[in-house]
């Protein structure tokens, strides 16, 4: 079930009428519908893997309980909780793509083996709600929080319905109390999640979905086109990558707020961000923030003897596993590698850590700040290609076109109007969230004084999703992670 | 949380305006019955009908098995491309071609058990197959509304299946268009052009302007479709592979287990009923034949013909045509677009059938 659907819209209609109109008495039966709601909305994603669910949150909730109480066996039961995330994680999602590799990897060396592949699914959103299981343990190892003695909270915390499918990663630490405390309904904040559900579908309905038009066509054909065309490719991706997982997290986060719940903010308007470090703050932040905690700590202090080496391998080591997060295929980890490698010229010069920001008040972004700003898009959006290509050998050969004389050749179009409509899309997302950029999300319009105006702009949105947004409920990119 | 639900209700207009909208122009004529009641009514009283457009194809089928007096003793099932199988391709005077737009299994199905259901002693069955029949993930929904029949059928097939189903749930997909956005926009272009949803008009002629159902169910395609130049034809085929995947052929990763043993099921109890059944596969455009051969994900494509053939070989079943064009001497002239060959290519494909049941049909008779 996915957020901009008719079966959403009837699912979630009902659960809010009786989250504070039925439910609302108690905390415990409020936070026993989230839960019964949250197996239900899965259940219509793919009812199979809620087992797995399930055993998962029961797993990890005795195992929480178990790190807390027991002095002995502390270590162990926090490395069988280890054990149980990355191994499902292993089973699921890369078990085949390590036997292909070993395969080939022997073949290559004339050895003939022929390991067996199984035919295994990957449950969806399992990516999503192990991260948020191993959070919870190693935070209670770490004295962090205390391990939930409630199972219908911790239930809910991990499966929670609107970032179950497609994050955000939240921390038991940030999530957990507001599960357990009293939530009243709050206008501002109602209001506020409204304004970021629409902001969400217009991401991802206008324009993240028109963009899929044009990428879709130009990577499925690209072998025919010219350099120039590929760099369209490139760039209508890079936005709708962009506008579709953002434009998800807009909604997931605008769900919660509507039931009184704050969840981690994913993204911070990435593209205006002035080099690679700064990019990362603001993208997928909930998953960039978990292993910087968890992994990139960790391995700096292993490697602080070697200096800026030893930040450099960490940071590669990171963002490896930030690719290969996304999924079993050789792709995605040079995606991550790619990025690891983007930080090394920071490293060395020791700006890593240093926030540079775009001017608050500035109309338009200074030169300097403006040719930052390309310059960490255009590093961006060459990873995306590799992201998006099917293997290695497919995105070195879109390389190979891309970087050819084409390049200054006139492109090839397959749609031109889409391509005119998507453009104006961007534009407009663009300029909204650039004068929004120091807010939470793009429509948040409170210097627009005039109720009026305000109701204009949101109508205007909604004429727009109806009429230009790409017809059907399309699913989100991240669902396949 | 007054406040706030006043508030929204003042946005409440839009759904409440795309709803009446969608329900009142009905583009598709899925909350009105009279326009397919209209059209199963000439067709029955021996009219072709021209000018079909946006009609609920489920629906025409079922009032024309449930109220047309007269059994046919051969009929055709699949999709649209199976659709310009007529009599005289058959040979048959008594055949009706049951083909409908986006038709899966589950339709076809659903189909012959109303025939079942109608007591009609059905002799042959031509299944006009498509490889995405055997895509558990080919997305296609439309056959919902035919559920309870497929329901029914699988009851003599398997009988621990539940053959009750709420109305309301096999109406679900429809009622859903109530509030798409695509079909606001359907509706909206709809009422701007002005055509009034009882345009569909009978004809003695075969070949319209419009689309036409003929009154053995085959179509001929409007004129405009059927008489595009080449270039416009390879620009559709064009069009169909710059969707990638197309549509029905998204993550097909491999042949369903669960539709190969549905059609060898009805397969069997076909036979075990004695009634003849055919495969037929119409070819594709060789551009968008080429591309299945050249994409990885498209393999099953391919896959699916070999398992139709080995199931045919298997069941005795006579099979006609290929996917692949070379294969039955098509070209890019022989179809209207990507999909769809013309009444030529396929008689091509169906003329050592006729051979074998008479003599070749001539090409005028179409």
């Amino acid at each position: 079930m996915v957020f901009n659907s008719v079966a959403f819209a009837i699912f979630f209609i009902v659960f809010f009428f009786l989250y504070w109109f039925v439910f609302s008495k108690t905390i415990k039966w409020q936070n026993f519908l989230i839960l019964a709601a949250s197996y239900l909305f899965y259940s219509f994603t793919d009812w199979r893997f809620l087992a797995i669910l399930i055993l998962s949150s029961i797993f990890n909730y005795w195992v929480g309980i178990g790190i807390e109480r027991s002095i002995r066996y502390r270590k162990l039961l926090l490395w069988m909780g280890m054990v149980q995330g990355i191994g499902s994680l292993i089973f699921f999602k890369y078990f085949n793509f390590f036997v292909n590799s070993f395969n080939t990897l022997f073949t290559s060396l004339n050895i003939h083996v022929n390991f067996q592949v199984l035919s295994i699914i990957v449950p969806v959103g399992i990516s999503f709600f192990t991260f948020r299981t191993m959070s919870y343990l190693l935070d209670i190892d770490k004295g962090k929080i205390k391990a939930s003695t409630n199972w219908v909270s911790f239930f809910a915390y991990v499966a929670f319905f609107p970032s179950l499918l497609s994050g955000p990663i939240d921390k038991a630490r940030t999530f957990m109390p507001q599960l357990e405390r009293r939530r009243e309904f709050s206008y501002v904040m109602a209001a506020d999640g409204m304004r970021q559900i629409l902001w969400g579908l217009f991401k991802k309905m206008v324009v993240a979905d028109n963009c899929a038009i044009i990428a879709d066509g130009i990577f499925s054909n690209y072998h025919d086109l010219p350099g120039s065309s590929l760099l369209m490719g490139a760039f209508f991706y890079t936005i709708q990558m962009y506008a579709d997982f953002s434009g998800y997290s807009d909604m997931a986060i605008g769900v919660s707020k509507l039931l009184g719940f704050n969840i981690t903010p994913n993204f911070n308007f990435p593209f205006f961000a002035r080099n690679i470090a700064d990019f990362w703050r603001r993208w997928h932040i909930s998953l960039t923030t978990w292993l910087t905690e968890y992994v990139f700590t960790p391995l700096s202090i292993t490697f602080r003897d070697l200096g800026k080496a030893g930040v450099s391998l960490a940071i590669i080591i990171n963002f490896t596993l930030v690719g290969i997060w996304h999924g079993a295929n050789w792709t995605y980890v040079a995606f991550g590698f790619m990025h690891g490698c983007y930080f090394i010229p920071l490293i060395i010069k020791g700006t890593m850590n240093k926030k540079k920001r775009v001017d608050k008040e500035s109309g338009f972004p200074a030169l300097d700040h403006g040719l930052d700003i390309f310059k960490t898009f255009t590093l961006v959006m060459l990873t995306f290609v590799v992201f998006r290509a099917s293997s290695i050998s497919d995105a070195l050969q879109y390389y190979n076109i891309l970087f050819s004389q084409s390049l200054f050749s006139t492109p090839v179009f397959l749609e031109k109007i889409i391509i005119v409509k998507a453009s104006i899309f961007i534009l407009i997302m663009m300029l909204m969230e650039w004068v929004q950029r120091e807010q939470e999300h793009g429509l948040v319009l409170d210097y627009f004084k005039s109720p009026a105006l305000r109701a204009s702009v949101y109508c205007v949105l909604i004429f727009m999703i109806i009429w230009l947004g790409s017809t059907g409920a399309n699913q989100f990119i991240y669902f396949n992670f | 949380m007054e406040k706030f639900l006043k508030k929204l209700s003042v946005y409440l207009m839009f759904p409440v305006l795309i709803i009446s909208i969608n329900y009142f122009a009905d583009p598709a004529n899925l909350f009105h019955e009279d326009y397919e009641s209209s059209i199963a009514h000439n067709l029955m009283k021996g009219y072709n009908v021209t000018n079909v457009y946006n009609h609920n194809e489920r629906l025409l089928q079922k009032k024309l098995i449930k109220n047309n007096p007269l059994c046919p003793e051969e009929i055709a099932l699949g999709s649209s491309r199976g659709m310009l199988l007529n009599k005289f391709i058959s040979q048959s005077p008594s055949f009706f071609n049951n083909s409908m737009s986006g038709s899966v299994l589950e339709d076809n199905i659903a189909i012959y058990e109303l025939y079942e259901q109608r007591g009609c002693p059905i002799k042959l069955v031509i299944i006009s197959l498509d490889p995405w029949i055997l895509n558990d993930n080919h997305g296609e929904k439309r056959w919902k509304s035919l559920e309870p029949e497929y329901n029914s059928f699988l009851s003599k097939l398997y009988t621990e299946r539940e053959t009750e189903g709420f109305m309301f749930f096999n109406n679900y997909e429809n009622y859903k268009q109530l509030l798409s956005f695509s079909y606001f926009k359907s509706s909206v272009r709809y009422l701007i052009k002005g055509i009034g949803r009882k345009d569909a008009k009978a004809t003695r002629l075969a070949e319209n302007n419009g689309l036409t159902r003929i009154t053995d169910g085959s179509v001929t395609w409007d004129a405009q479709y059927r008489d595009a130049p080449q270039a416009v034809v390879d620009r559709r085929a064009n069009d169909i592979i710059a969707v990638d995947p197309m549509e029905y052929l998204g993550r097909f990763d491999h042949l369903s287990v669960h539709y190969k043993n549905l059609l060898i099921n009805f397969v069997s109890y076909l036979q075990r009923k004695q009634i003849k059944v055919e495969f037929l596969l119409t070819p594709f455009h060789p551009v968008v034949y080429s591309n299945f051969m050249q994409k990885k994900h498209y393999r099953n494509v391919l896959a699916s013909e070999e398992f139709f053939k080995t199931l045919a070989r298997d069941k005795g079943i006579e099979i006609y045509g290929s996917f692949d064009p070379r294969k039955t001497d098509l070209v890019s002239s022989d179809f209207y677009d990507g999909l769809h060959c013309t009444a030529d290519g396929l008689v091509k494909i169906m003329n050592t059938r006729m051979i074998n049941r008479s003599k070749p049909i001539k090409k005028e008779i179409l």
